[in-house]
């Protein structure tokens, strides 16, 4: 890299739980920041101007598109992407609910959905039909129609009422 | 090359924009880095207003309601201050992009930004709100009828900084509505969207304010129509006529996103049907 | 035939790593060392180029090298011709000009690349893109079709007479002679207009040049690796066993990655050799729409003849092809249209003639439908008028002209894609369409929920359309099978995926012969050093021309198997069966041998193997289909219009398809949905909106408007299987059938919602404003 010093910046971030220390950029997004300076390309890229939804990552437990984050705007923050999500093997529900109705057809819109799906799952434990589409309505995908996105948040839903003590 | 300045508080904030070529604003940056994306050289350099307490929270205090320009369509959206005295506001937050852009965008960048159709402006101009602009010397108030100047231009110095909107608290009694027309049912920029505030006694027009967007260079009142309706009585026939004098009232344009007659058509439907809900309640 | 995997709802395989952000795309490839690429491309859509300036930009920090045409030298030359025209078709004209790596003379679409920087980021190769300086001449701008012919009209193309890119003629019958006996004739101007294929993967290029193994290995977000390797060898001068292309996880195809040989394609492989560094080059969304083939821009002159009765005696249909600015695709496309405006009815008089223009618009490949959803819109609206026209309903006048089943295979006559005159291999369509009727309740909503609902005032709409496709096309995939040593299944074949679940219905076919589980099967797709023969991943052809490799690979395994273990269980081949990953005795269940074990076997250190034989359980196997396999399908719809905005909402979206032999349900089901998806943003949301001067006005995703969540609706799918005779799994294509009916089911229904309106519809994409426009004149009229 070869911008001088003064442009750069000192950021402090919490990724996935880990705390990440780098000097980067000072107009460095957050979604080239994950892609490019820490390697984690889970996040996509895929109109940089905040309409498809492909770099969502929850930030500070919130959706963002990481395309329209500046990372030394959001210094101190907590970063959560679609690398967070399962343990080694183990799927989350959400994860497991996709796989089984075939809500993944070329998976690059998927780690933003499965973001966007998480967020709303844990703020609403029961999404009717159309407030899943709602919530799923900043991530487009050119595949699948979302018929089989739908249900399978649909069913993860069900599966994390079921769990729920 | 790009520069940017994190301000910790309002004072440090304004002590950086009191130069001679002050830094652009950043919020959400929602709109803003989208724009330099397309022409970086034209952003050299950002303020960014993320750590700037001042500029956050939704009050009411003493008869107002108080917006920080930094609150996020997110928080204007679940606002239960909003829900109650002014659904019209929060009905719109929740109209505009998608949950990713409605968490990062803000109301101050909504104004600011000055689109003739920008989502908040009809609703917080049929709130009549005010606009408090800060700048290092002084602090000005100016209503937000008067305070955009055509797409993209307000009469926001380059100097200010705009800290807070707000609005007279509203009547218990009045009703507002919130409706846009946008190409697509999610996630689209209006074709058209109108507010109306209105203040009706078993069906009479006290007072109403309607205001529209994406049909003029400005977000713009109707104040014919609305001196017209006033002290009259609601029935299908004054809203059929109210909804034709709103179509003269307006001077919208044909770009990419529609064509003015279909504009036209549109604003005086949603002024029929902002009016109707009224009637219904 | 009863089976064990084939047609199960089994999930797929390639999921867990999609799942978990795991799964490599072109643009999560990073090699040491890796340079990357930004291109200049032009904001004129037709300009001469006057001179160019790189200096400054070669100049700033971090820039590697700076390219233009003047600096590739003897090495700039267009791309190939990937398709030539059908040789089988008399007197057709076709003037190829192909697109070239960099603008030498004159730009001729807006994005054209004019130069490329080489830069240690793309940070500051975008930033070196700005320091270049060009003087261009602008040009007038050739964007009419009908204007691009007139004399007089600006040349895209300086050296041809004029825009003419291509003329070709076919006919059965006597059309002339059908209208002279005809009731009713119909003639109508039918326009389909321009859209993106706008997969959510930007298309990209990453290559790794080793100058001392003289090894180029090239990742490219392709449907067609073994052609891009086959081209790339020829143009760079290397060894095929020098070259490896690899298609890895590719977010969307659709066609557009197809085509294969883009300007980039050619020249991040030749920098990367003349500066002997790995170069990443990825679009961005903006190039996007400018610079990745674009599809349907068409206007038919259409005539249709009928009796009284509805019977069609004959289609005559004249129409313009936008080819864009270059045609290097050929006349698939419009062949496609030519071979799908018939539908699925028997016409026994046709006659269609296509003028192919040039434009100076981004160049127009297949995208996902590829000429043949124009083809059906057109004859469906004709159905549609014509059956208002006669008094007749319109599910009878579509019933009365179907093919039946008994014609099967039906001489269609008009030479298609494969260059041979297209042959209906088999079907059975009025079963197709009632079962649509009845999963829709189409007569329960005419005679009572319309009535009902539009004495609410509701503008209640129902449209029905069938259609055919044809699908897998040759000429050939191939695909070889393994037993490892550990028991599992390696395949290999040469085409590309871009999300159709190979992995997966692949392994099915594996698993069916080999009785091992899905999971134990691994497919490798789109990697040139692992199988290196065959074409590519489009027309709707994975499943029926791959999938029959693989297939026959299989088959000659399982031989290979049951020969070896009968051998060494000693007991004769009928009495044994492959299951759960052993090959053993039916009767003694517990006599049996792991396929690991008789891999190794098969693939011995020491002594004497018997002449003919071939060591290993590995088989690799061919197929071609004599011509492609033709499916069918109707498409319902209920919709509900908001008379004065416009705005729609589809209430109910019922499919049924034959495509012969069901794989996957799961899949399958999942392609359909994503096909109609692409379909209702063809009819209703999306369209590329070009001005006079060649810019595209809508050029993100902020203006060009693809169906989000809330949009689209529940798709209710049925099957019905007519298996396709023409390969051993019965199977035809079904990737592009969902977007095939959609724009002329919406026309139908919009016009049935809105019935006293007044309103004929003969254009597709419509959007409420268009709507709108097309009312207002009857409103003013009524007035």
């Amino acid at each position: 890299m070869t911008l001088p010093e003064s442009d750069k910046q000192p950021v402090r971030l919490r990724v996935n739980g880990e705390s990440i220390e780098r000097v980067i950029p000072a107009d460095r997004t957050l979604l080239l920041f994950l892609r490019d300076d820490l390697g984690m390309t889970g996040t996509k890229c895929g109109c940089e101007i905040g309409e498809c939804g492909a770099c969502t990552v929850l930030l500070d437990g919130n959706p963002v598109c990481s395309c329209l984050v500046l990372v030394v705007a959001v210094d101190g923050a907590d970063v959560l992407t679609v690398e967070s999500l399962a343990d080694g093997d183990n799927l989350t529900d959400l994860q497991e609910a996709f796989l089984d109705h075939d809500a993944v057809h070329c998976g690059f819109c998927t780690p933003g959905l499965l973001m966007s799906a998480e967020f709303l799952l844990q703020r609403n434990p029961e999404p009717t039909e159309l407030e899943i589409r709602t919530a799923i309505s900043g991530n487009l995908c050119r595949c699948t129609g979302y018929v089989q996105i739908v249900e399978a948040i649909q069913d993860a839903a069900a599966r994390r009422r079921a769990k729920a003590p | 090359m790009t520069q940017i300045l994190v301000p910790k508080d309002l004072q440090e904030a304004l002590e950086l924009l009191a130069i001679d070529h002050p830094p652009r604003l950043l919020a959400g940056g929602t709109d803003l880095l989208v724009l330099r994306k397309d022409n970086p050289e034209k952003f050299a350099s950002f303020l960014v207003l993320e750590n700037v307490r001042e500029l956050c929270g939704i009050h009411k205090e003493n008869n107002r309601i108080r917006i920080g320009s930094r609150a996020t369509h997110s928080e204007i959206e679940h606002s239960s201050i909003l829900m109650k005295y002014a659904p019209v506001l929060a009905h719109a937050a929740a109209e505009i992009g998608s949950v990713q852009i409605r968490n990062r965008g803000t109301i101050g960048g909504n104004i600011v930004n000055a689109s003739p159709a920008g989502d908040l402006i009809p609703a917080l101009i049929a709130l009549d709100a005010v606009a408090e602009l800060h700048s290092l010397y002084r602090k000005r108030e100016i209503p937000l009828r008067e305070f955009f100047l055509g797409p993209g231009r307000t009469v926001c110095r380059l100097n200010e900084l705009l800290v807070a909107i707000h609005f007279e608290l509203p009547d218990a009694r009045e009703h507002g509505v919130f409706l846009k027309i946008g190409p697509r049912k999610a996630v689209a920029c209006s074709k058209v969207n109108v507010a109306v505030q209105a203040l009706m006694h078993h069906r009479t027009v006290e007072w109403i304010r309607i205001a529209l967007g994406a049909v003029a260079p400005t977000v713009i009142r109707a104040p014919r129509t609305e001196a017209w309706l006033q002290g009259k009585r609601l029935s299908p026939e004054l809203i059929a006529e109210a909804r034709a004098m709103v179509r003269e009232e307006i001077s919208p344009i044909t770009d990419i996103r529609s064509t003015v007659e279909y504009r036209r058509h549109v604003a005086g439907v949603l002024i029929e049907r902002a009016l109707e809900s009224s009637l219904s309640k | 035939m009863t089976t064990k995997f084939i047609g199960k709802r089994v999930k797929r395989n390639e999921d867990p790593r999609l799942l978990t952000g795991q799964a490599q795309f072109v643009d999560d490839v990073e090699i040491p060392g890796m340079l990357h690429a930004a291109f200049l491309r032009s904001d004129y859509a037709h300009a001469r180029l006057l001179s160019i300036d790189v200096s400054e930009a070669r100049k700033r920090a971090g820039v590697v090298a700076v390219f233009t045409a003047e600096d590739m030298g003897d090495d700039w030359q267009p791309g190939p011709p990937l398709v030539s025209p059908p040789p089988t078709v008399k007197d057709v004209i076709f003037h190829s000009r192909r697109q070239v790596p960099l603008v030498k003379d004159k730009v001729r679409h807006a994005g054209e690349a004019i130069a490329v920087v080489i830069a240690e980021s793309r940070y500051i190769a975008e930033d070196a893109v700005e320091d270049i300086l060009v003087e261009f001449e602008p040009l007038e701008a050739v964007i009419d079709l009908e204007k691009g012919l007139e004399a007089g009209s600006p040349l895209v193309h300086d050296d041809l007479e004029s825009n003419l890119a291509a003329h070709l003629f076919q006919k059965k019958g006597d059309y002339e002679a059908a209208r002279e006996k005809a009731d009713l004739v119909i003639a109508r101007r039918i326009v389909v207009d321009r859209g993106a294929a706008a997969a959510m993967e930007n298309r990209g290029i990453v290559t790794d040049w080793d100058k001392k193994s003289q090894h180029l290995t090239v990742w490219d977000t392709t449907q067609a690796p073994i052609p891009i390797r086959n081209g790339l060898v020829a143009r760079l001068g290397l060894s095929e066993h020098k070259v490896r292309v690899i298609a890895p996880f590719i977010g969307g195809g659709f066609g557009p990655k197809m085509m294969m040989f883009y300007p980039e394609e050619m020249l991040i492989p030749w920098v990367s050799m003349k500066l002997n560094r790995p170069i990443k080059w990825i679009e961005d969304r903006r190039e996007n729409f400018y610079a990745t083939t674009q599809e349907r821009g068409q206007i038919h002159d259409v005539e249709i003849a009928l009796s009284k009765d509805g019977h069609i005696l004959g289609l005559k249909d004249i129409f313009l092809h936008d080819t864009g600015a270059y045609d290097p695709y050929g006349l698939t496309t419009p062949l496609n249209t030519q071979c799908h405006v018939m539908g699925p009815y028997d016409i026994k008089n046709f006659t269609s003639e296509v003028s192919v223009v040039f434009t100076n618009k981004t160049l127009v490949t297949p995208v996902r439908g590829a000429g043949r959803p124009q083809g059906i819109y057109i004859i469906e609206r004709l159905l549609d008028i014509a059956a208002r026209e006669l008094g007749i309903d319109l599910i009878a006048i579509r019933k009365r002209n179907l093919i039946p089943p008994d014609a099967f295979p039906y001489e269609h006559e008009i030479i298609d894609q494969a260059f041979a005159p297209l042959v209906l291999d088999s079907g059975n369509y009025w079963p197709v369409m009632e079962k649509a009727l009845e999963m829709v309740g189409y007569d329960q909503f005419i005679e009572y929920e319309q009535p009902r609902l539009r004495a609410e005032g509701k503008y209640v709409g129902i449209g029905v359309i069938p259609f055919l496709e044809s699908t897998g096309v040759g000429p050939y995939e191939g695909a070889r099978v393994t037993v490892e040593a550990s028991g599992k299944i390696n395949v290999a074949t040469g085409i590309g995926t871009q999300g159709q679940g190979h992995f997966t219905s692949f392994a099915q076919i594996v698993a069916e012969q080999l009785g091992v589980a899905v999971c134990d099967v691994r497919i490798v797709t789109g990697d040139t050093a692992e199988f290196h023969w065959g074409t590519g991943t489009f027309a709707s052809r994975g499943a029926v021309v791959a999938g029959n490799a693989i297939h026959a690979s299989a088959s000659i395994v399982r031989q290979k198997v049951l020969k070896l273990a009968s051998k060494i269980l000693k007991t004769p081949e009928e009495e044994l069966e492959l299951e759960d990953g052993l090959v053993r005795v039916i009767d003694i269940p517990h006599k049996s041998i792991s396929l690991g074990e008789l891999a190794l076997l098969a693939n011995p250190l020491r002594g004497a193997v018997q002449p003919g034989t071939e060591p290993g359980l590995e088989a690799t196997a061919y197929f071609g289909p004599q011509y492609g396999a033709t499916a069918f399908g109707t498409h319902a719809m209920i919709l509900e219009i908001d008379p004065e905005t416009m705005m729609l909402e589809i209430k109910r979206y019922i499919t049924v398809e034959d495509c012969g032999t069901v794989l996957n349900p799961l899949i399958l089901e999942g392609q359909i949905h994503g096909g109609v998806s692409m379909g209702i943003g063809n009819a209703y949301y999306e369209k590329l909106h070009f001005d006079e001067n060649g810019q595209l006005l809508n050029a993100s995703f902020a203006d060009y408007l693809i169906p989000s969540a809330t949009e689209l609706p529940r798709i209710e799918v049925g099957h019905v299987e007519t298996q396709s005779p023409l390969n051993e799994l019965g199977a035809k294509g079904v990737g592009e059938a969902g977007t095939l009916p959609v724009p002329a089911l919406f026309a139908q229904a919009i016009e049935n919602a809105l019935n006293n309106r007044d309103l004929e519809i003969l254009e597709t994409p419509l959007s409420p404003n268009r709507l709108y426009e097309l009312l207002r004149p009857n409103e003013e009229k009524s007035r």
